[in-house]
């Protein structure tokens, strides 16, 4: 993020996606163009004896209206953009963090040792034997073992049943919402 | 009950904006630097409403609101069957009189400023013309109201109030 857009921050986002620079973007550029237009009035109107009138003056202030109208449109939108951002990010980490507490709290349920929840986590996400006893630097001996143990304090036969216990609490909070 | 924000404060500030200066023009200064200089903010006012028309999204962009002759014909079907068929933004009879409306503006505007022109000096026809013109407007702007309050008891939403706010409150 280049560090010409850090005054943005003022509008409170913590992340910076696309849309959110295309729009500070466009918002930069009609403010400038706004501006200008207006200090133009201005200074036909007091420096170069401008009479208010005529064909050149008329037309700036029709634009300039509704430029400050495009203005007011755009903040406005920005605005709402930022505010739905933030709620959908937290809504995630919300959901994120759920996920995590139940995992613990399930894993807490089958009094599972501090060993045991690594190679459970592990098995979770889809690894096998092999790449857990090399992350755990333990042998796959152990490892299965350890599995074993866990899938006996879960009351399931094997991997595929601790998955579809997680599976399960997921499409449960899914249909709750 | 739901609100639906469906006119931005572009359209808005450009609608009432339009109103003031047609009105003023056309009833209090009819002619001189007054006339004259309302005359080319409107003529501002539009241009920045056209380019609106083009880059905005939502129901202020032109592509949006066309009333094709299969869109046309359904409405009024709708109507001569009683059945209320309900438009977010503008329905397609309206938008005809969108376009119509607009497209007058602009001849009235380019054709007052031809009138100031040395070019026209002198000569009464390019004034004739503006004057058809804003009569033709005039009409319009008539059978705009009519259309607005008919289609607000039809359809039991208050179009001019959404025209103030912005929002309309969809039953």
């Amino acid at each position: 993020m280049s560090s010409w857009f850090k005054p943005m921050r003022f509008l409170s986002f913590d992340t910076e996606p696309r849309e959110i620079r295309i729009l500070s973007a466009g918002l930069v550029l009609s403010g400038v163009c706004t501006a200008f237009f207006t200090l133009d009035i201005v200074s036909d109107l007091f420096f170069d004896g401008y009479i208010p009138g005529g064909f050149h003056l008329g037309i700036e202030v029709g634009v300039v209206v509704l430029s400050l109208a495009v203005l007011v449109f755009h903040i406005r939108e920005m605005r709402r953009f930022f505010r739905r951002h933030r709620r959908v990010v937290d809504q995630v980490r919300v959901a994120s963090g759920e996920f995590a507490e139940v995992i613990n709290a399930l894993f807490d349920q089958w009094q599972l040792t501090p060993a045991e929840r690594d190679v459970a986590i592990l098995l979770i996400k889809g690894l096998g034997f092999g790449a857990i006893a090399e992350a755990r630097s333990s042998r796959e001996g152990t490892v299965k073992a350890q599995s074993n143990a866990i899938y006996r304090k879960a009351g399931v036969t094997g991997r595929h049943e601790l998955l579809a216990l997680f599976l399960d609490e997921l499409l449960q909070d899914a249909q709750s919402e | 009950m739901t609100d639906v924000r469906v006119w931005d404060p572009v359209v808005r500030i450009f609608h009432w904006g339009t109103v003031f200066i047609v009105f003023t023009n056309f009833f209090l200064f009819d002619e001189g630097k007054v006339h004259e200089f309302l005359g080319y903010v409107l003529a501002g006012l539009l241009a920045v409403r056209l380019l609106w028309g083009f880059v905005s999204t939502g129901y202020a962009r032109f592509a949006n609101f066309l009333p094709t002759s299969a869109r046309l014909r359904q409405h009024l079907t709708d109507i001569k069957q009683g059945a209320v068929s309900v438009e977010i933004g503008h329905n397609p009879v309206g938008a005809l009189m969108i376009f119509n409306l607009l497209g007058t503006l602009i001849l009235v505007c380019v054709t007052g400023h031809l009138a100031t022109t040395d070019r026209f000096w002198g000569t009464e026809w390019m004034e004739e013309i503006h004057e058809f013109f804003s009569a033709w407007l005039m009409i319009s702007v008539f059978l705009h109201v009519g259309g607005v309050l008919l289609e607000s008891f039809r359809s039991g939403i208050n179009l001019i109030h959404a025209m103030f706010n912005g929002i309309k409150r969809m039953p």
